[in-house]
């Protein structure tokens, strides 16, 4: 479960560092397009007001060009003069201007004024054609222009926004200034559609809290006035706002406007330009604006990916089968196997963690509702002949052999050296016929884990009789059991309990050894009780138990005994 | 005898109340009403232009001289400081024609009732942007008149929101030890009292300039020389007169 601990943690990581970076690495992306998008901006606010310049200095030149007509110099001079009545200069020349400009509505002008050397309109064409009379000499330009000025002006009156350009009419004799050719330039829907073919932005111009006129549905744009009136300041000192995000409605504007030049200026015109700023960053904003052209085979790396989150799955599998689901399904045969009387009880060993406290559970509870000790943990596992002595433990550390100690003796074993011999495994142990003593036992220290046994280990118990030894050996005798002497057996008594329990002990032991056809011979039920006596009283001593029960088995195609202590 | 004597005794005591009335004649009204401060005001080319409000172009024809703009009235000369006693309220009126105001400012006393008169045939939005209290926006349409009293001292700029570049500058003052300049940008100021003062001149509708001068009991001959708001030095002009103080 280690690995697969820590494969998921990385993968959380993984994971995280990802939703992290895609909700970060956009931003400098985002900054980089906005500052750009800026650049943009500026560069085409730069570009309008040098078309507005540009424009301004066509119109001057324009009707400077008309103020060089000989009947509007004759018809100004002779107002400046007095010389005539001004309502036949005013029919003449308003005349003469409709001839010179028959093209004024397409070209964009509203109104040509032409004004003598007193500052007084003599004529017009366009707006209030029919009106004459009245003095200009206070506006600027006008008076510019009276000076010997060619200037241009914005004005903003009466709710309308005009490009005004003005050139002084020399009289003919070129020493003086007859009057003075007016331009009005509409500005408005043309300029704004003009600005938007050239510069590629959206336009609007503004006057005061009004929106003349826009590229865009105005009705987007009522908050655009106020916007902009916030940086006026801003604008006085720079010309121009910087960049400003602008929301209006779904749209996310990008604006910079400038004020016109002139007295517009003092009246709050301003040009706006505006562009569409790219969608927010956020990844809900990008995938939402992704298309499907963006998740083509060849654009997105389906392949990286689609490996990469395989391989991730496919190491957290493995991960998983290695360290969940293998050791369930050997902890599930090990139980089966038990089931089937087949294991006496799981080797917890195997398993790690939680898996390996479950092994340790089911021992336990097996031994519960046995009741019969058994041993319980890896570190206990060790039967009765490696607690007495390892060193005589058989290889598998669980059984011993009986058949050297059933086998007659020249002597009697010292009860170590029995025990030895009693415990001791089969291949160390050496035949009936003699051999050289087992070394001296030494006795550990026993382990504290108690002592369990495996129900199967005790069901073939019941008393058998033995049947004829092969050979012509003859079958041991079974002494007749001898009375009970309470509950615990002493040293070297033998209570009725304790025989029958020896006699079933030996008959199954002849019984197994027959069937493994190993040789019976010399076997002695007396000695063989002595044996079991022995080491019972072993274990007594050892471990404080009630008595010891002991399990014949076959091992290794040999007979084997098994002694287990109990307790109650 | 004693006739001749009597008609003797008459002539001296004529001619003694003669001198009298000549001695005080000479001595008392000037040291009653003061000595005069006059002199020049130079004002830089931006308040000489003639123009508040510039487009992208202003070039000069080739042909005919540049004329000097008409300065309208629109510098004046304060001297503040000195006791002086305050000039009662009166009437003053600016006609608004041809598109320009006329003067362009006007020194009033407290409480005194400013009217304007719009003779142009288009209406006019006249209003104190800036203390809107004062005089909100109202529309003043052709040949009529709006009165406006303003109560208290200070420096007041009219104007009108359709055509801005009517800019009608009202300071109000109970001094009045002030002067317009004409064209060429002289004033001259009477009966300034001997002593301490400051200098203050107005243009293009704000204080241009401020000094502290000392006037003598002969009075005082100035040339004060308005710097260039931008901070451009303007090359000095020749003049064949012998050099006057200056008030820099």
């Amino acid at each position: 479960m280690f690995l697969s601990k820590i494969w998921f943690i990385l993968v959380g990581l993984l994971a995280g560092v990802a939703v992290t970076a895609a909700f970060v690495a956009p931003r400098p992306a985002d900054r980089h397009i906005e500052q750009l998008e800026g650049q943009r901006m500026d560069r085409a606010q730069y570009a309008a007001e040098q078309m507005l310049k540009n424009d301004a200095r066509r119109w001057i030149d324009y009707v400077a060009k008309l103020g060089i007509d000989g009947k509007v110099i004759d018809a100004l001079d002779a107002a400046t003069r007095g010389t005539s009545e001004l309502r036949p200069l005013h029919d003449s020349l308003r005349n003469r201007l409709r001839e010179l400009v028959p093209d004024r509505q397409s070209i964009g002008v509203e109104s040509i004024i032409a004004v003598d050397g007193k500052g007084r309109v003599v004529a017009r064409v366009g707006d209030d054609e029919g009106e004459f009379g009245e003095s200009l000499a206070g506006a600027e330009v006008v008076a510019d222009a009276l000076r010997g000025y060619f200037s241009d002006d914005v004005w903003g009156a009466n709710n309308r926004l005009r490009r005004i350009g003005a050139a002084p009419v020399l009289a003919k004799s070129h020493d003086r200034i007859v009057g003075v050719l007016v331009v009005a330039v509409e500005t408005g829907k043309r300029l704004a559609e003009m600005w938007k073919r050239n510069l590629g932005v959206e336009v609007a111009i503004v006057l005061r809290k009004t929106v003349l006129s826009s590229t865009l549905p105005e009705a987007l744009l009522t908050q655009l006035p106020e916007v902009i009136h916030e940086h006026a300041a801003e604008i006085a000192s720079h010309k121009r706002t910087r960049a400003l995000p602008l929301y209006m409605g779904n749209e996310r504007l990008l604006t910079v406007a400038a004020a016109f030049a002139g007295e517009a200026s003092e009246q709050r015109a301003y040009y706006v330009l505006m562009t569409k700023k790219s969608p927010e960053s956020d990844p809900w904003a990008l995938l939402s604006s992704t298309s499907s052209d963006d998740l083509k085979w060849g654009k997105f790396p389906w392949l990286p990916l689609g490996g990469g989150i395989l391989g991730i799955i496919a190491i957290g599998l493995i991960l998983q089968r290695r360290e969940v689901d293998g050791p369930l399904r050997r902890l599930r045969n090990e139980v089966h196997h038990m089931a089937k009387q087949e294991l006496q009880k799981i080797d917890d060993t195997k398993y790690g963690g939680k898996l390996g406290g479950i092994a340790r559970d089911i021992n336990a509870t097996v031994e519960h509702f046995t009741h019969a000790p058994m041993p319980k943990s890896e570190t206990a596992k060790k039967d009765i002949s490696a607690i007495l002595d390892p060193k005589a433990a058989s290889a598998d550390g669980k059984s011993f052999d009986v058949s050297q100690a059933a086998q007659p003796k020249p002597a009697v074993l010292a009860p170590a050296a029995m025990a030895a011999s009693l415990f001791g495994t089969p291949k160390a142990a050496p035949g009936l016929g003699g051999g050289p003593p087992p070394p001296p036992l030494s006795i550990p220290q026993l382990s504290p884990v108690p002592f369990t046994v495996p129900a199967p280990s005790l069901a073939p118990l019941a008393p058998t009789p033995p049947p004829p030894p092969a050979g012509g050996a003859q079958p041991p005798v079974l002494p007749p059991p001898v009375g009970r002497r309470g509950n615990r057996a002493g040293p070297s008594e033998l209570d009725a309990e304790d025989h029958a329990h020896f006699r079933q002990v030996f008959a199954a032991y002849v019984d197994l050894r027959q069937k493994c056809g190993e040789s019976i011979a010399g076997l002695s039920l007396d000695r063989f009780a002595a044996k079991l006596q022995s080491n019972r009283e072993q274990l007594v001593a050892k471990h404080g138990c009630r008595t010891a029960r002991f399990t014949v088995y076959e091992k290794d195609g040999k007979a084997a005994i098994r002694a287990a202590p109990v307790k109650d | 005898m004693t006739h001749t004597h009597h008609r003797r005794l008459l002539r001296q005591a004529a001619v003694l109340s003669a001198g009298l009335v000549a001695g005080f004649g000479w001595f008392g009204p000037a040291s009653a009403a003061g000595t005069t401060v006059k002199g020049t005001v130079n004002l830089p080319a931006e308040l000489r232009t003639g123009r508040v409000f510039f487009g992208h172009w202003r070039v000069e024809n080739t042909n005919v001289a540049i004329q000097h703009a008409n300065p309208r009235g629109g510098t004046v000369v304060f001297l503040v400081g000195p006791p002086i006693q305050a000039v009662p309220p009166k009437n003053v009126s600016v006609e608004i024609s041809g598109l320009q105001a006329t003067p362009a400012t006007v020194v009033v006393s407290e409480g005194t009732v400013v009217e304007f008169k719009n003779s142009d045939k288009v209406s006019h939005d006249l209003s104190t942007p800036s203390l809107s209290q004062i005089m909100p926006p109202e529309r003043l349409s052709a040949g009529t008149v709006r009165k406006q009293r303003f109560s208290a001292p200070g420096e007041y700029l009219v104007r009108c929101t359709e055509y801005p570049h009517i800019v009608v500058s009202v300071i109000v003052t109970n001094s009045p030890l002030f002067s317009v300049t004409d064209e060429k940008g002289a004033f001259k100021i009477n009966d300034v009292p001997e002593g301490h003062a400051t200098l203050k001149v107005w243009s293009g509708g704000r204080w241009v300039k401020e000094a502290e001068v000392d006037v003598p009991a002969r009075g005082l001959d100035l040339t004060v020389k308005v710097p260039s708001a931008s901070g451009a030095v303007e090359p000095a002009e020749p003049t064949a007169e012998p050099a006057k103080e200056n008030a820099e």
